[in-house]
C-alpha cells in the first residue's frame, strides 16, 4: 500500500503520538542510576515495551482484520504470505520500533549518552516483530473486534505478570530488560538469547498458522517451533536471579597509579582523582592504627587477596565514598551452618563506624549512617590508646567471622 | 474454479496452463500470475478507495507498487469506474463492486480469467453493462465463466460446458448447445437446451 494510504487508514498512524507519550511516561517509572551507563539507560527506556509490543500486536490484528473482512487472505496470491503480512503490519511495526527508540533515546539523552545498548535494542526489535506477527495471525483467525482486545490483554499479561511469579526464569523471556543494570553489572547474555529464541519460536509458529490451508497438521506443526523456542529460551535463563544480570567485565575499569590503587568504572572516571585522595587518606589513617590495608580498592566485585570491593554513585559525596571504602574493610560474611548462625553480623556497623572515624569522618558526619548507641560506643573506643583500639578492632574483626559467636564490642572498663 | 485458481489442490489429476503446473513450487507464482480469479462475492477492503483496492490486488499478484498503481487506473477505466477511483469501495453499489472485482482481475494482465457467477445479483441494467464490459475484454485473454445466467450465452461465449454434480454433461460450441432447442424463441433457447442436457434428452 502506498505510504499516503497507510497514513490515511491505519490506526497505528493516528495513535503514534499517543503511544509515544504513554511509552515515555511508562519508562520514566523506572529509576535509572545517575551514571551515563548505556545498558542501564537503555534498559530503563526499553521498559515501555511491556505496553508498546502488545499495542503493536493489537494494531496488527486490526490490520489483519482488513484482509479478513475482504476475504483476501485465502486468495491465491503470488506474493509469499510473510511478505504480505509484513507489508500489512508495516505501520504498527514502525510505530513500535520508533516508539521504543524514542523512549530509549529519551532516557539516554537525559544523561548525555548517544549510543544505546545494541543488545537490548535488538531484543526490543525482535520482541515487537514477534508480537506484531502474532497479533496479525490472531486477526486473520478471529474477527478484529475480538482479536485486537484479546491480543492486547493476553500479551500485556505475558509482559507484566511474570515478575510476580516465584519462578524467575519466566520473567527473563518476556523481553522486559528494565532490570538491567547498575554500573557494576551487565546484561546476562542468556536473557538476551533466551528472549530472542522464544520470540523467534512463537513468530515461526504464528507464520505457520497463517497458512491459508487450515489443517490440523499445520496447527500441530506450528507447536513445534513454539515448544523448541520455549525450551531453548528456558534453558538459557535457568538459574538466573530476579534480574537478568552478570558482573561487569573488569577490563573496563579505570585505575589510579598511586597507593592504594583505586579502580572505578569508566562512568566514574571523572571522580577518580577525588576518590583516590579519599582512599589514600583513609588507608594511611587505618595503617597508622596497625590495620592491614589492601593494595587495591576496586568497584569490581572481587574475591582476590589484597583487593577490596567498594562502590559509589556519581551523586555520592565524600562521606558516602569514605564510608563505602570503610565498609569494604569489614570481614566477609561467613558461611555458617544452620545450628550455628552468624549472630554478630548485624553489629558490624560498630567496626564500620570506627573505621569511618579513623578515616577522618566526624561523628556528626556519620550520624545519619549509624544509630546513636553505635556512635556512643565508638566514641568511647576512640578515647582509648591506639594499641587498645587496635586490639578492640582485631578482636571484634576475628569474632565477626565466626559462626555462633557475638563480637565483643563493649569497652572493657 | 478454486482448483483452477490454485486455491485448492486437485485430489486427482493435474491442472496445467501451458507448461505451468502449480503443484511445483517454482511454477506456482507464474501460474497464479497468469490466472486471474474473480470470486463470486466481491468485498470492499475497509478504508481503501477503489483505485487503492485494485492496486492492492495487483500488488498481491506480483506487480510492483508503482506498476500496480498505474495498472489500477487503466483497469478501472476498462470497467467504466474511472470517475469513482477515489471513492471508498465500501460506498459502491453491488454492481459497481462487481466491476471492481473484474478490475482486480484485469489489473495484472492474466492470460486466463476465471469469473465465478459474475452477473449474479445484478439488476438488468447492471447486467447489460457487465456484458458490454465483457465483450470489450482483450481478445487474447481466455475467459472461463461459471454461471447460471444462460440468456446471453450465444452472444458472449464460444464454448459451453455443462456440469451437474461434478460430472460433465455437455461440452461443445455455443452454437451446438443452442441447436438443441432449435424452434424456441431466442430468449428461451439456452434455457431449454440446458434443461435437455440435464434430463439427458440429447
Amino acid at each position: 500500500m502506498p505510504l499516503r494510504t497507510i497514513l490515511r487508514i491505519s490506526p497505528a498512524a493516528w495513535l503514534f503520538p499517543a503511544v509515544v507519550v504513554i511509552a515515555i511516561a511508562i519508562s520514566n517509572t523506572i529509576i535509572a542510576p545517575p551514571e551515563p551507563y548505556p545498558p542501564a539507560l537503555t534498559g530503563a527506556g526499553e521498559f515501555s515495551i511491556v505496553l508498546v509490543a502488545p499495542i503493536c500486536a493489537a494494531l496488527a490484528a486490526w490490520e489483519a482484520g482488513r484482509l479478513r473482512r475482504a476475504h483476501w487472505w485465502n486468495l491465491p496470491h503470488v506474493r509469499p504470505s510473510l511478505y504480505i503480512a509484513l507489508s500489512a503490519v508495516i505501520a504498527p511495526l514502525c510505530v513500535g520500533w520508533t516508539t521504543i527508540m524514542i523512549s530509549i533515546a529519551f532516557r539516554l539523552l537525559s544523561r548525555g549518552v548517544l549510543i544505546p545498548d545494541l543488545r537490548i535494542l535488538l531484543v526490543a526489535i525482535v520482541v515487537i516483530l514477534a508480537q506484531t506477527l502474532i497479533g496479525f495471525t490472531a486477526g486473520i483467525w478471529l474477527p478484529p473486534v475480538i482479536a485486537a482486545p484479546v491480543v492486547l490483554i493476553v500479551l500485556f499479561s505475558w509482559m507484566t505478570l511474570p515478575p510476580g511469579l516465584n519462578a524467575f526464569w519466566v520473567r527473563h523471556l518476556t523481553g522486559d530488560l528494565s532490570g538491567c543494570c547498575s554500573v557494576d553489572t551487565d546484561l546476562a547474555p542468556g536473557a538476551m538469547e533466551g528472549t530472542i529464541f522464544l520470540a523467534l519460536g512463537f513468530m515461526l509458529a504464528a507464520l505457520i498458522i497463517l497458512n491459508p490451508r487450515r489443517r490440523i497438521i499445520i496447527l500441530l506443526t506450528s507447536l513445534l517451533p513454539a515448544i523448541i523456542g520455549l525450551a531453548l529460551g528456558a534453558s538459557l535463563v535457568q538459574g538466573m536471579g530476579p534480574d537478568p544480570l552478570v558482573p561487569r567485565n573488569p577490563k573496563y575499569l579505570v585505575c589510579s597509579n598511586q597507593w592504594p590503587k583505586v579502580c572505578v568504572w569508566p562512568e566514574h572516571k571523572s571522580r577518580l582523582l577525588e576518590v583516590s585522595e579519599i582512599a589514600r587518606k583513609a588507608a594511611t589513617a587505618w595503617q597508622s592504627m596497625g590495620i592491614s590495608v589492601p593494595n587495591t580498592f576496586s568497584e569490581h566485585y572481587s574475591l582476590k587477596r589484597g583487593e577490596n570491593s567498594f562502590g559509589f554513585s556519581l551523586e555520592a559525596n565524600r562521606i558516602i565514598i569514605a564510608n563505602s571504602l570503610a565498609y569494604s574493610m569489614l570481614p566477609p560474611t561467613p558461611n555458617c551452618p544452620e545450628n550455628r548462625p552468624w549472630i554478630g553480623g548485624d553489629r558490624q556497623e560498630y567496626l564500620n563506624a570506627w573505621l569511618d572515624e579513623v578515616a577522618g569522618l566526624t561523628a556528626d558526619q556519620i550520624s545519619n549512617e549509624f544509630p546513636s548507641d553505635v556512635l556512643q560506643t565508638v566514641a568511647r573506643v576512640r578515647r582509648m590508646s591506639i594499641p587498645e583500639q587496635r586490639t578492640w578492632y582485631k578482636r571484634n574483626f576475628q569474632m565477626a567471622q565466626k559462626c555462633g559467636s557475638l563480637p565483643h564490642l563493649e569497652v572493657d572498663k | 474454479m478454486s482448483v483452477e485458481a490454485n486455491l485448492l489442490d486437485p485430489k486427482h489429476g493435474h491442472v496445467r496452463l501451458g507448461n505451468l503446473n502449480p503443484r511445483h513450487r517454482r511454477q506456482r507464482a507464474p501460474y497464479r500470475q497468469a490466472v486471474g480469479w474473480m470470486p463470486q462475492y466481491i468485498y470492499a477492503v475497509p478504508g481503501l478507495t477503489t483505485r487503492e483496492q485494485v492496486a492492492y490486488a495487483g500488488w498481491l499478484k506480483g506487480l510492483s507498487r508503482a506498476r500496480a498503481w498505474e495498472a489500477a487506473a487503466q483497469a478501472l477505466d476498462k470497467v467504466g469506474l474511472k470517475r469513482l477511483m477515489d471513492i471508498k469501495t465500501s460506498e459502491l453499489s453491488g454492481g459497481q463492486l462487481r466491476r471492481v472485482g473484474l478490475a482486480q482481475v484485469l489489473v495484472h494482465d492474466p492470460s486466463v480469467m476465471l469469473l465465478d457467477e459474475p452477473s449474479v445479483g445484478l439488476d438488468p441494467s447492471q447486467r447489460a453493462r457487465f456484458r458490454e464490459i465483457m465483450s470489450h475484454l482483450p481478445p487474447n485473454v481466455s475467459i472461463v465463466v461459471s454461471t447460471h445466467q444462460v440468456d446471453d450465452l450465444s452472444e458472449l461465449f464460444d464454448t459451453v460446458v455443462v456440469l451437474e454434480a461434478g460430472k460433465i454433461r455437455f461440452t461443445g460450441t455455443a452454437k451446438d448447445f443452442m441447436s438443441m432447442a432449435p424452434n424456441r424463441p431466442d430468449d428461451r433457447r439456452a434455457e431449454v437446451a440446458y434443461s435437455r442436457v440435464i434430463k439427458g434428452e440429447y
